[in-house]
């Protein structure tokens, strides 16, 4: 029988308050999830060794509720609570301290557990003085720390010496895991093409980091230049090398980018004819109406942690009523699940809200999902479309080892034929290395497939992993 | 010579994927029914703000139990900007020798102008230590 490992989860799920109370439920990325418990349960001024034993027990109990469906077994539709009566404190908007930042970004995906046993060690521990326990003592850990145990002592001194900790524990449906070495100047390569990539769309968001041309696979001092940049926009230690902290930052972020690119690209299909309210809309319905009001909430939570995301599948299934029950408390309306009237106006407002100000206030590019340009795309073709192909093959490259990089100059060359052409063999298209409109949408659909997967199934226990040969589609699609 | 420690905040939508520049943010410290103002910035491009000096207590309050003596600096960080609405965080922790990094989701204003007056106010209560 398969055993099934601990994965580290992309976000975490907190109820904000005990497990019965009516709070709101906050998603957010597991990393800033232990940053936040890290900085709100103890001191950063303390001994770095005790700051990491800490931090250790801190991710093994997080770890052990997720991988023990803790409270989504009995029902709960949530992780784990703030409350430290049950679980780790933990204050949304909170300060971050950076010591404990970047001791975080090292070791999150590591946890205590015991010999022989799968799950993560569901770490106790307590402040020592008010609270005795069996566990760790966390001024008890500073004490030991001063005098010169390092974190392992300390772990074993209060768990027992027939504990491990086990490290590179992978992070489940992440698109592009980090290669295991750092990448730096000298070297070059598939995993220098991601970051040549990924930075290249980040500094349309973020004018300050340099653009790397030509994308080349090769890590010179362009490239080290822009990654220094980048370092000292996001608060990493700025060496201008890619280590585990610097590349799940930017690989977050990229796909971050472009997940908001799409939402906004379908907005010009749910938002672009006049879109108005119907009728009431609950559990159990299907069609166009629940599709508008699900891309809403997906619009909603990209930028609201308060509200989770929903798959655009016209359902109307349980998690499109959470959904929409987060939505109401968040707004302060009647929390029925039910999608009224008056939900729906407060829904599309705030949407149009956000739309509005995306384009009109803040520097971003919206390179969405296009439509096919109208004549095929070929040798010695160029200008955006070919721009906008070459991105999308690119993530389409992140997650199919069999496709390859493309540098995105705009210009459809050598590189972009032999990408098209193992596009065509792996879906199953004629291998022509000619983009014509049912060569276009089928891209595109892959392309839009994957930014979709990531953000709802990082939400589900038993998310797939993207990896060559796993499909949850027919793949190819048929134009409709 | 008096500890300091010190605060950057950084204000961003969605997830830090877009920098929100030219947000307004406030840092003050309460002290009884006061307010004094220790700094106004401006967020940059990048929408952060440059680093902001803070007098702290002493380090020996932190390490180790202390029975009401506060180990830390308590501030106040209001971002204001137009588009969005507008967060306060109060009781912001600043530890001596220590960089305080606080990161504010911001939510841009609905459409519905009747909301717009609607504040964040999130509050940060002491370490159980």
């Amino acid at each position: 029988m398969a055993v099934i490992y601990p994965t580290i989860p992309q976000n975490i799920t907190v109820h904000l308050g005990p497990p019965d109370s009516d709070a709101q439920n906050v998603t957010l990325p597991f990393k800033e999830y232990i940053k936040n418990v890290a900085s709100s349960e103890i001191y950063p001024t303390w001994s770095e060794q005790a700051i990491y034993a800490n931090i250790y027990a801190q991710l093994s109990f997080a770890l052990n509720r997720i991988y023990t469906e803790f409270y989504r077994s009995q029902g709960y539709n949530f992780d784990i609570t703030s409350s430290t009566a049950y679980d780790q404190k933990f204050i949304y908007g909170r300060n971050i301290f950076e010591n404990i930042d970047r001791i975080v970004d090292d070791i999150f995906d590591s946890y205590i557990r015991r010999i022989g046993v799968i799950e993560p060690l569901a770490a106790k521990y307590c402040n020592g003085t008010t609270v005795t326990c069996e566990g760790l003592s966390q001024w008890g850990s500073e004490n030991l720390a001063r005098q010169g145990f390092n974190y392992y002592d300390i772990l074993t001194y209060y768990y027992g010496d027939n504990i491990e900790i086990v490290t590179d524990v992978p992070i489940r449906d992440f698109i592009a895991s980090y290669p295991g070495y750092p990448v730096q100047r000298g070297d070059s390569g598939p995993d220098v093409s991601v970051i040549q990539t990924a930075i290249n769309r980040i500094s349309q968001n973020y004018p300050a980091i340099p653009k790397i041309y030509p994308v080349d696979g090769i890590f010179g001092e362009e490239t080290e230049n822009a990654v220094r940049r980048f370092q000292r926009v996001f608060n990493l230690t700025e060496d201008g090398i890619v280590g585990k902290a610097t590349w799940y930052r930017i690989i977050n972020l990229y796909v971050g980018i472009l997940q908001l690119s799409e939402l906004n690209s379908e907005g010009q299909t749910f938002l672009g004819n006049a879109v108005q309210y119907a009728n009431t809309l609950s559990i159990g319905d299907t069609g166009e109406g629940v599709r508008v009001i699900q891309y809403f909430l997906s619009v909603l939570s990209a930028f609201n942690n308060f509200i989770p995301p929903v798959s655009i599948d016209g359902t109307f299934g349980p998690a499109t009523e959470n959904s929409v029950r987060s939505f109401q408390l968040n707004n302060g309306l009647p929390v029925t699940g039910i999608v009224d009237e008056a939900t729906w106006n407060s829904m599309y407002s705030a949407v149009k809200g956000v739309v509005e100000s995306l384009g009109i206030d803040f520097n971003v590019s919206l390179a969405g999902y296009e439509k096919y340009p109208g004549t095929e795309l070929s040798t010695g073709s160029r200008g955006p479309s070919v721009e906008t192909l070459q991105d999308y093959l690119n993530v389409i490259a992140l997650s199919y080892r069999g496709i390859s990089f493309v540098p995105p100059t705009g210009v459809y060359a050598e590189q972009t034929t032999r990408s098209v052409t193992e596009f065509q063999r792996r879906f199953g298209l004629p291998e022509t290395g000619v983009v014509n409109e049912e060569t276009w949408n089928s891209i595109g659909r892959v392309y839009s497939d994957l930014i979709a997967e990531i953000n709802v199934k990082s939400m589900q226990f038993t998310g797939n992993t993207i990896r060559e040969g796993d499909s949850d589609y027919e793949y190819p699609y048929t134009n409709t | 010579m008096a500890s300091q420690g010190s605060l950057t905040v950084n204000t961003y939508l969605s997830g830090q994927t877009v920098p929100v520049f030219g947000a307004v943010v406030t840092v003050t410290k309460r002290e009884g029914d006061k307010d004094t103002l220790l700094g106004v910035r401006i967020t940059d491009v990048n929408g952060r703000t440059p680093e902001l000096l803070i007098d702290t207590p002493d380090v020996d309050l932190s390490l180790s139990p202390q029975d009401g003596a506060v180990p830390f600096t308590s501030v106040d960080v209001r971002v204001d900007h137009p588009s969005v609405y507008t967060v306060i965080t109060r009781n912001v922790q600043i530890f001596p020798g220590k960089l305080s990094i606080e990161n504010v989701e911001l939510i841009p204003l609905s459409d519905d102008l009747n909301d717009n007056n609607k504040e964040e106010i999130i509050d940060i209560t002491p370490q159980e230590l």
